[in-house]
């Protein structure tokens, strides 16, 4: 009886195995049926266009062509005896470099003091948040107008504290800073609304805790709750303004040009010279495709850091 | 370990009174419950006492000094949340070491990389590791020491909780609904635990609930609170046995009491749904009074001239015992006796049975004010009628 048994069961796994292995394939057909909409538009949309940005980089393709020709890495090769390139990247980094701190610092600081206000923070939020709301664009000629140096407020408040006015966004040394002041401008009421939605969210018992275990003073509220508890806040915080602060565009098109003298290139300006003033579509191509890198680098960290550390 | 005093403790939020001039005595080494209805004000007085709210009037004494000017870090106390408030972002082992760090290490010390290079600050830190040890030994929780708060259970938390306010020697513990986020029965087990803790560590405790079985399990007074005022203070089986107001009575102990409305009758004895009840209030003839009785008092017999009766509604067996739920004529509240369950084999939903009860066993209340009336029995006292 027993190897009859053995016999029945031996003989009928294969049979259910490749019954199992026929209908596993028929699902997975259905699930690839269903899911193939999705994952065309997916890659027709969002995958697809960085390829050919990659591809295109490979080429001499210029706006007009009516051909083009494979050039393999020369785009990159040049952009490496790129003058402009080069004082691009420095100025972008060093963009980045003082933008992100000084408006994750100063959006965070703000928020806690708005926050600690009895009454009027409504008020305070809404003076804050208002570069945020208002298009780059436009409070870029606002700026232009402030920092003129015969009529703009700014000069007239040097002059009458008997300092020299300056061409602020003319001149070498002060183009770029200008542009960083613009920018930790802009973006600090955005970190502020982030960093106070963040506040908020701390229990109140914690501080209470906190309190009774002798913590009393400002700093060890500060390093012992709030910061700790505002870290998944800080980093996405700090990812938006680097991913913002990369695609910095707007206030250089209309204030500096990139100029004078390149002092104020950045990246993502001289993309669109080469791409739409002098149509090197192959080049624009090859710089879209560092900036990439960049955008990648940052969320890469971004994810390593939050799998590590700021998950509670 | 300190004696707490509450003297003529007000406060109001808005326009809504939440202490109206409260006075407490506590004794130290005290297990003193504060327990009421949700909205009476005891987490407000808790809180008070720990300096996390301001009072409108009054004082708060610690070991005889008024603190009343002293922020919460100085008045040396420790408190268990409702929440547990554990910081999310620090281990088990850096939870409880927080009021240690806190107090022992200066500012310098406690930054993380500094700190290391003050020889003194080493030294520390190891006595500080030596304690944290101790008391999760104590709490049986070391094999947690290096997890977050997030993989811990509830009743691992509220160990953390209790690690981290009994790792110092506090003068007071404070407990604000400790238990009310574990499940039923963790609750009970945990009610032991924390006995215990109060038996071995001496100090005094101030416990705050609003569950009327963990006032009567673990203190050593409980202090019955009701919309603002403070209702009674009084041991748990005088609080049970000897209520000052029907509010208290009826707070206090599962079934709630059975409470019957009568007329004082001209002889002095309560009628109360055209039965004389043998009792004599200190009130009026015409007096309206309510009569407690606790449900464990109530015997079921067969119906009788002179004898309550009402009809069985429902019966819920609890083993060795029976819980009765009967229907009286003109009462509105249903009445609940506890009966041993052999004393009911025969009985069926919609009997009519008649009620038995000792006149001694009666708790008189005024019917306007609810508070107690002392009482005589009426001569010659009535003997207690078996079924």
């Amino acid at each position: 009886m027993p190897s009859s048994d053995t016999m029945t069961f031996g003989s009928a796994m294969p049979a259910v195995s490749v019954h199992r292995k026929r209908r596993s394939l028929a699902a997975h057909a259905t699930a690839y049926a269903l899911s193939a909409p999705a994952l065309f538009l997916m890659g027709l949309l969002l995958i697809g266009p960085v390829l050919v940005v990659l591809m295109m980089s490979f080429t001499d393709y210029s706006l007009g062509n009516a051909s083009f020709e494979w050039v393999g890495l020369a785009n990159y090769a040049e952009m490496l005896e790129d003058d402009v390139f080069v004082k691009a990247i420095g100025n972008t980094l060093l963009y980045v470099g003082i933008v992100v701190p000084a408006s994750v610092f100063l959006g965070l600081g703000t928020a806690m003091l708005i926050e600690s206000l009895t009454f009027g923070r409504a008020f305070w939020r809404a003076v804050y948040f208002l570069p945020v709301m208002a298009t780059l664009m436009a409070m870029a000629i606002v700026w232009e107008f402030m920092l003129n140096a015969r009529f703009g407020m700014i000069s007239q408040l040097l002059t009458l504290l008997g300092l020299p006015a300056k061409n602020w966004l003319q001149e070498t040394s002060t183009a770029l800073p200008m542009l960083m002041v613009i920018g930790i401008w802009q973006a600090l009421g955005f970190n502020m609304v982030l960093f106070m939605a963040g506040l908020t969210s701390i229990p109140r018992d914690l501080y209470e805790a906190l309190e009774l275990d002798g913590g009393s003073s400002s700093w060890s509220r500060f390093w012992t709750v709030t910061w700790p508890l505002l870290s998944p806040v800080t980093l996405f915080v700090v990812v938006i303004t680097a991913i913002r602060s990369f695609q910095v565009f707007d206030p250089v098109h209309v204030l500096t040009k990139g100029g004078p003298n390149n002092a104020s290139m950045v990246l993502i300006y001289q993309l669109y010279q080469e791409g739409f003033d002098f149509f090197r579509s192959a080049y624009a191509a090859g710089l879209t495709v560092v900036f990439l890198v960049f955008i990648f680098a940052i969320t890469w960290v971004k994810s390593r850091v939050m799998e590590k550390n700021v998950h509670y | 370990m300190a004696a707490v005093g509450i003297h003529a403790i007000q406060k109001s939020f808005g326009s809504t009174d939440v202490l109206k001039s409260i006075d407490l005595a506590i004794e130290d080494g005290e297990f003193m419950t504060l327990v009421g209805p949700s909205g009476c004000g005891k987490s407000t007085l808790l809180r008070i006492i720990a300096g996390l709210e301001a009072q409108d009037a009054g004082s708060i004494s610690i070991g005889g000094k008024a603190v009343d000017d002293r922020r919460p870090s100085a008045r040396n106390l420790a408190m268990v949340f409702q929440s547990y408030a554990l910081y999310p972002h620090l281990t088990v082992g850096q939870n409880i070491a927080v009021p240690l760090r806190m107090r022992n290490l200066s500012m310098t010390e406690r930054l993380p990389l500094v700190g290391r290079l003050s020889p003194k600050a080493a030294g520390k830190k190891v006595e500080i590791d030596r304690q944290v040890r101790r008391v999760a030994e104590q709490l049986d929780i070391a094999h947690l020491l290096d997890r977050k708060p997030k993989q811990l259970s509830g009743g691992q938390r509220q160990r953390v909780a209790v690690g981290r306010a009994m790792v110092r020697d506090p003068n007071v513990f404070l407990m604000d609904e400790p238990l009310s986020n574990l499940d039923a029965k963790l609750r009970v087990h945990m009610r032991t635990e924390i006995a215990d803790l109060h038996r071995s560590l001496g100090t005094t405790f101030i416990y705050v609930t609003h569950d009327q079985a963990e006032a009567m399990t673990m203190s050593s007074r409980i202090a019955v609170m009701m919309e603002g005022d403070l209702i009674q203070v009084a041991p748990p089986a005088e609080v049970y046995d000897d209520p000052a107001d029907i509010r208290v009575a009826e707070f206090i102990g599962s079934p709630k009491i059975n409470i019957l409305s009568g007329i004082v009758t001209n002889q002095g004895t309560v009628g109360c749904n055209g039965v004389e009840i043998g009792i004599q209030p200190d009130c009026p003839a015409g007096a309206e009074v309510k009569l407690g009785v606790r449900p464990e008092k109530l015997e079921i017999a067969g119906p009788a001239p002179g004898r309550l009766t009402a009809e069985i509604r429902h019966l819920e067996n609890l083993g060795p015992d029976m819980l009765v739920h009967l229907r009286m004529r003109d009462e509105a509240d249903p009445i609940v006796a506890r009966c041993p369950a052999e004393n009911l084999r025969t009985a069926r939903v919609g009997d009519q049975v008649g009620l038995v009860f000792s006149p001694g066993d009666v708790l008189v209340f005024d019917g306007t004010t609810g508070l107690r009336q002392p009482s005589r029995f009426a001569v010659p006292a009535p003997e207690k009628i078996h079924a």
